[in-house]
């Protein structure tokens, strides 16, 4: 298989652009390699047949329209590239754009503030009313709002009961509408629900009542190196990750994504995963373009699916052979898969397989959302947690064999699968029953 | 630098069209020569060759004769070429949306039936055409310059303002993309 590198000189030798160094390297190369021969002979040949092609030949004479076109715009030399300015407006034209976007963001800085203050500033409704019997009557008039006769006492009674000993009852009974409101709240709740707010609160509620604040599972990616997964932490760190969901996506970034994939081969084979490739990427690889590629894999471990990648990295770096520039895979980033990423993978498929149950589902009934700690303690009880093998409980005899497991490789970019091609279909016809506790991931070698 | 190109030049600036008119003679064949490669229409080659002119025109004061003028000429043709072929890329992708697969153009159909030419080499050209239409507007652009125009690394890296190891890898890519292309198109036939 060419290198990029070698690739590159090969093209650069057709276009006669190689030191004489660089040509003696090639013609080494060529003798001793076919495939370096055959690919020379076909670039030759491509650029012959560009040289080859018929010459257009220029029928009329532009010059005519060309100067009519000059002297009906009455275009002169200089007009187009830099506008002629007088030497105040060169300099004052960009101060100008300047203080004008200086001035907006001024405004607007300041209309936030002022916003935000006011908002904080001012009192809420029941603080109002709340501070309203300390105030200075200047009318000398007892109270604006109705008696506290004309309220019904009863939730009058609970809000009180729950707000805070600082506060003087007679105080907080002066706003009927307002403490009625408040106070209609408490009798509604049941006895598990949280305790009512104090008057403090609520008058912060109030004020931040602008801010809904929701509650958003833990979604940042986690990203590893790949060689330290032959170090325990590093496993573990994956391993705890991974059984944290059962849906992910993990991009494998490296150098080549072609190269990348003779990385992925030769670990799918020591731990007997199949891999099931598209027809364009079958090509890609055959012709050694650069590609991006995303694998599919489902009804796998935690701890297989880590052992796979672990695998990856220790194919990378014996495929380097210690030469750091030949290593292609660096780091995993792992996320969570996330709506967009699922329609994606639908696209991708033709059809969602998260959604979608494989054909023989019925005949195991094996939830594959259940805690993955059960089937882990299982493992962990029968010592067994390597490459292949599948926790041993009562539906063992369902569990796919380590040579199983399919893992279906499309062309990501610059090229998109075709949904519905065969090697889809056999995927989806080859799926098993989800095993307990495995994971669905999406995994993209980019580079 | 010709010196005949600068006389004619410093003519223009004092405001003699004509002396412009010379140099459009004087370039006009080779530069449409490279920009009908890029276009793939006799028509539009000539708006472009046009429009490069009218620019070149323009911003002549802008030409300090550091290079060629040919190759200034020819960096501004390229890129009005350039410019041209985005627009009409994202309207044919407008009009794929609104009709559905946009059939590939002829690109100049009195080529193929030409009687000298042998069967197998007309369909020959027409498939490095198509292939060669089907390339970005940048990969063709080095491909036409390197393999038609026959122009050194340095020269196309000094038209395309890019550095020499940009050139040599767009290249390399180019080739390959072609490469891919000439063989999809063998294959189906």
């Amino acid at each position: 298989m060419l290198s990029d590198r070698i690739c590159q000189l090969l093209t650069a030798y057709v276009d006669g652009e190689l030191s004489s160094r660089q040509r003696r390297h090639i013609g080494r190369l060529l003798s001793r390699s076919p495939e370096a021969r055959q690919l020379l002979k076909q670039l030759q040949a491509d650029a012959r047949a560009l040289r080859h092609l018929p010459r257009p030949v220029l029928t009329t004479d532009l010059a005519g329209p060309i100067l009519r076109t000059i002297a009906e715009r009455r275009l002169t030399p200089g007009q187009h590239p830099i506008p002629k300015t007088s030497s105040v407006a060169s300099w004052l034209g960009p101060l100008t754009s300047w203080a004008a976007a200086a001035a907006v963001l001024f405004i607007l800085g300041m209309a936030s503030y002022l916003y935000f203050a006011a908002s904080l500033d001012r009192p809420s409704k029941t603080e109002l009313t709340q501070r309203q019997p300390e105030l200075p009557d200047p009318s000398g008039q007892p109270e604006l709002l109705a008696p506290p006769t004309a309220v019904d006492d009863t939730p009058r009674a609970v809000f009180h009961e729950r707000s805070s000993s600082k506060i003087d009852h007679s105080q907080a009974v002066n706003s009927a509408e307002v403490v009625t409101e408040r106070s209609a709240k408490p009798t509604l709740k049941g006895p598990d629900l949280p305790p009512t707010p104090s008057k403090e609160e609520s008058a912060l509620t109030d004020r931040l009542e602008m801010f809904q604040l929701d509650r958003v599972p833990d979604i940042l990616p986690v990203v590893i190196k790949v060689s330290d997964l032959e170090r325990e932490p590093a496993r573990k760190e994956l391993i705890a990750e991974l059984q944290k969901d059962s849906d992910f996506r993990m991009e494998l970034p490296c150098q080549n994504g072609t190269k990348a994939f003779e990385r992925v081969q030769k670990a799918a084979r020591t731990l007997h995963f199949t891999l099931i490739l598209d027809k364009q990427a079958q090509e890609r690889i055959k012709l050694k373009w650069r590609t991006n590629y995303v694998l599919y894999l489902e009804n796998v471990t935690p701890e297989e699916l880590t052992n796979f990648v672990q695998q990856i990295g220790v194919e990378d770096r014996k495929s380097a052979a210690g030469k750091a520039a030949e290593k292609r895979i660096d780091r995993l980033v792992l996320t969570r898969m996330s709506g967009q990423h699922r329609k994606e993978l639908s696209t991708l498929l033709g059809v969602d397989p998260t959604t979608t149950p494989p054909r023989a589902t019925q005949a195991v009934a094996v939830d594959s959302r259940k805690t993955p700690s059960d089937s882990i303690a299982k493992q962990g009880k029968q010592g067994s947690a390597g490459p292949g093998s599948g926790p041993k409980s009562q539906s063992s005899k369902s569990l796919p064999k380590p040579s199983e497991h399919l893992v279906l490789v499309l062309p990501y970019n610059p090229v998109r699968p075709t949904p519905g091609s065969e090697e889809i279909k056999r995927f989806l016809e080859e799926r098993k029953p989800a095993r307990a506790a495995t994971i669905r991931v999406l995994l993209v070698l980019r580079g | 630098m010709s010196a005949d190109d600068l006389r004619l030049i410093a003519e223009c600036l004092q405001g003699n069209t004509a002396a412009f008119g010379v140099l459009v003679r004087r370039y006009q064949e080779r530069l449409y020569h490279s920009v009908y490669r890029l276009v793939e229409n006799a028509e539009d080659a000539q708006d472009v060759v046009q429009d490069a002119f009218l620019n070149a025109y323009q911003s002549l004061d802008g030409f300090k004769g550091d290079s060629l003028f040919f190759t200034w000429l020819y960096r501004i043709a390229v890129n009005t070429a350039i410019s041209f072929k985005r627009k009409q890329r994202v309207m044919a992708r407008m009009e794929t949306r609104c009709n559905g697969e946009r059939p590939m153009e002829p690109l100049d159909p009195s080529a193929a039936s030409r009687p000298e030419h042998g069967l197998e080499q007309a369909e020959q050209e027409t498939r490095v055409r198509q292939a060669l239409a089907r390339l970005s507007p940048e990969h063709r652009t080095v491909l036409v310059m390197k393999d038609m125009e026959g122009q050194k690394y340095e020269t196309m890296a000094e038209v395309l303002q890019v550095p020499i190891g940009t050139i040599r890898s767009r290249l390399h890519r180019a080739r390959l993309e072609l490469r891919e292309l000439l063989e999809k198109s063998e294959q189906k036939e």
